[in-house]
C-alpha cells in the first residue's frame, strides 16, 4: 500500500479532508474493500491509544515534588538526579564518618577490663560443649578439587549493574583562563567530595548573606555607570592590565575573604561584593543569563574552550543566580562576569 | 494561589499535570525517569508562566516546553535519537527498524490483549513518531496544535502521523 493513500486514510480518521478529497476517498473504498479494512485497523489502534491514555494515573509523588512551586519556592524543589546521586554519596562518606567516629569514642572494652573478665570468669559461660565434625578431606591437591558453590561464585565474572551516571555537565568555559593554572584543571584533578560539598555549603551561606545586600546598579560616576560606556571601557582596560596583580593577591588572600563580582549585561554594568568558595577563582567568564522579574533566574557558561575548567565555570555562573538587577528587561541575555579580589580594581 | 503573570500556576499544574506526566511517560523509559522530567519541566513551565503573553495556546506552550525538555534530557542521557529520514518509502521500513531494535519478540507474543500490544508497539517507535500519535491520539491536538508544539510544519505532522498509524498498525499485527 503506497503512503500517499496511508495518509488520506489518517487524515479521514480525524476529518481533515475537505469535500472532494472525502468523495475521492469514498469512491476508492468502494472499489479496493482492502482499504476498508486497512481503515477499521487504523481507527481500532486510534482508539486504543485514546484508551490508554485515558487509563494512566499520576503518580502522587508527583505532586510533592511540584509542590513547592505551587508555593512559589523554586528554591524549595526537591533534588534532581544528579543531585540525588551526589546526596547518596555523601550520605555514604557520612555513614562511614559516623561509624568511625562511633568506634573511635567506644573502642570496646580495655586490656585491663578483659584481663579482668577473664580471672573472675564470664557468669553466662556455657557449661555445654559442642563436638566439631570433622572437616571434609580429600585425596586431590587443592588445585584438582572440584568447585563448589561458592568457588564458583567468587570464580565467576561479576554481573554487570546497571548504574545511573549524573549527566556530564553542559559547560564550555570563561571567555580567558590563560593565567589560571593547569594544576586547576579540575578534568584532570579529582576534587575531593568533601571540598564539592563545602562549595555547595559556601554557596548557600553567600546567598542568603547575600539577601541583605541586594544587587545593585553602579551609581553615576561609579565606577561601572551605567550610562558612561567609555568609563566602563576604561575599567575593562584597567582590569586587564591589572590581572596578573589581582589573580596573585587572590591566591595569596585567605579562601573566605571578600571579593567582588562585576556583570556586564546588555549594555549595563553593575557590581556587588561577595564571600567566595574555596573553589571559585578570579578571571573574567562569559555567561548567558535569564533575567525574569528583575531577577537573574538562570545562568549558565557559554564559549571558551571545552578543556577549561568546569568548576571555574559553573562557580563564576552560580556567583550570579538569583539576584536582583535593576534596569534589566526579562530575558535572556549574553552577560560576562568578573570574579576579583576586592581592592584589585583600586 | 501563586501569582505569576496571566495565568496561575497551580491552574497550569492542575490541568496539565496529567498530559505533561502521560508524555513524559511515553517518551521516558522508566516511571522514575518520567517524575524527575515531569517536575523540570514544570519548574520550566513555573520560570516561563510571566513571560507567557497568551499568543500561542497554553496547550501548546506546555507541550512545546514538555517537548524541547523531553528532547534535551535524552540527548544529555546519550541516548540517540531513533530518526527516521522524512524520505523514507512507507511504513514498512519503520517497522523493520523497530523490530530490528524493539523489545524481546517473546513478549510481544505473549501480549494478548490489544492494549498491551498498542503499549508495546508504542514503545517501539520512534520518537518523532511516537511523539505524534500520542499527541494527536492519546492528547486530542489539532494538527497545527502539533506542529506548533513540536515546531514542524504542518505538512510533516500529517505524513509523520501516518506513517507512524502504519507502523502502528504493522507491528501490532506482527
Amino acid at each position: 500500500m503506497d503512503e500517499t493513500i496511508h495518509e488520506i486514510l489518517s487524515r479521514h480518521l480525524d476529518g481533515d479532508l475537505d469535500a472532494d478529497e472525502e468523495l475521492a476517498l469514498s469512491a476508492r473504498l468502494e472499489a479496493e474493500p482492502v482499504l476498508i479494512e486497512e481503515l477499521e485497523a487504523m481507527h481500532r489502534i486510534r482508539r486504543t491509544v485514546a484508551a490508554l491514555a485515558a487509563s494512566e494515573q499520576v503518580p502522587s509523588e508527583l505532586d510533592s515534588l511540584v509542590d513547592p512551586l505551587l508555593r512559589g519556592k523554586p528554591d524549595s524543589v526537591a533534588l534532581r538526579p544528579w543531585a540525588r546521586w551526589l546526596a547518596t554519596a555523601a550520605a555514604v562518606v557520612l555513614g562511614v564518618t559516623v561509624i568511625m567516629e562511633v568506634n573511635r569514642r567506644n573502642p570496646g572494652p580495655s586490656i585491663e577490663s578483659m584481663a579482668k573478665l577473664r580471672n573472675e570468669g564470664h557468669p553466662a559461660e556455657p557449661t555445654e560443649r559442642f563436638t566439631l565434625a570433622p572437616l571434609p578431606t580429600s585425596s586431590l591437591p587443592p588445585e584438582q578439587q572440584p568447585l563448589g558453590v561458592s568457588d564458583r561464585l567468587l570464580a565467576s565474572p561479576a554481573p554487570d549493574v546497571a548504574l545511573d551516571d549524573p549527566p556530564p555537565l553542559e559547560v564550555l568555559g570563561p571567555l580567558e583562563e590563560g593565567e589560571i593554572p593547569a594544576s586547576e584543571n579540575l578534568e584532570t584533578t579529582a576534587i575531593p567530595l568533601d571540598e564539592v560539598m563545602a562549595k555547595s555549603s559556601a554557596v548557600t551561606r553567600d546567598k542568603e548573606a547575600k539577601k541583605g545586600e541586594r544587587f545593585r546598579p553602579a551609581a553615576p560616576g561609579e565606577k561601572g555607570d551605567l550610562d558612561d560606556a567609555p568609563q566602563r571601557e576604561d575599567t575593562v582596560g584597567a582590569r586587564e592590565a591589572g590581572r596578573s596583580a589581582a589573580l596573585q593577591s587572590w591566591e595569596a588572600a585567605p579562601p573566605m575573604g571578600r571579593a567582588q563580582l562585576f556583570v556586564f549585561i546588555n549594555g549595563k554594568s553593575a557590581w556587588r561584593e561577595f564571600t567566595p568558595s574555596t573553589t571559585c577563582k578570579a578571571g573574567r567568564y562569559s555567561v548567558r543569563i535569564v533575567v525574569a522579574g528583575g531577577t537573574v533566574r538562570e545562568a549558565r557558561p557559554v564559549g571558551g574552550a571545552a578543556s577549561a575548567a568546569p568548576a571555574q565555570r559553573l562557580c563564576a555562573a552560580e556567583l550570579v543566580l538569583d539576584l536582583e538587577i535593576d534596569g534589566v528587561a526579562d530575558g535572556e541575555y549574553p552577560a560576562e562576569i568578573v570574579v576579583e579580589p576586592r581592592g584589585s580594581r583600586d | 494561589m501563586w501569582q505569576t503573570g496571566l495565568v496561575d500556576f497551580d491552574q497550569v499544574y492542575e490541568r496539565f499535570r496529567l498530559p505533561v506526566w502521560r508524555l513524559a511517560r511515553r517518551l521516558t523509559k522508566s516511571e522514575e525517569e518520567a517524575l524527575d522530567t515531569t517536575q523540570e519541566i514544570f519548574l520550566r513551565v513555573w520560570r516561563g508562566l510571566p513571560k507567557f503573553r497568551g499568543e500561542a495556546k497554553l496547550s501548546t506552550w506546555v507541550f512545546q516546553i514538555a517537548w524541547n525538555y523531553l528532547r534535551a534530557h535524552r540527548r544529555k542521557m546519550g541516548r540517540t535519537l531513533q530518526i527516521i529520514g522524512e524520505d523514507m518509502n512507507g511504513a514498512q521500513d519503520l517497522v523493520n527498524s523497530a523490530v530490528d531494535t524493539g523489545p524481546d519478540p517473546e513478549r510481544r507474543a505473549r501480549a494478548t490483549e490489544l492494549l498491551d500490544r498498542v503499549e508495546l508497539a508504542l514503545e517501539m517507535l520512534p520518537e518523532h513518531y511516537r511523539v505524534v500519535v500520542w499527541l494527536r491520539d492519546g492528547e486530542n491536538l489539532s494538527y497545527q496544535e502539533i506542529a506548533d508544539a513540536l515546531d514542524v510544519p504542518i505538512g510533516t505532522v500529517r505524513s509523520r502521523l501516518a506513517r507512524a498509524r502504519g507502523a502502528l498498525k504493522e507491528l501490532v499485527e506482527s
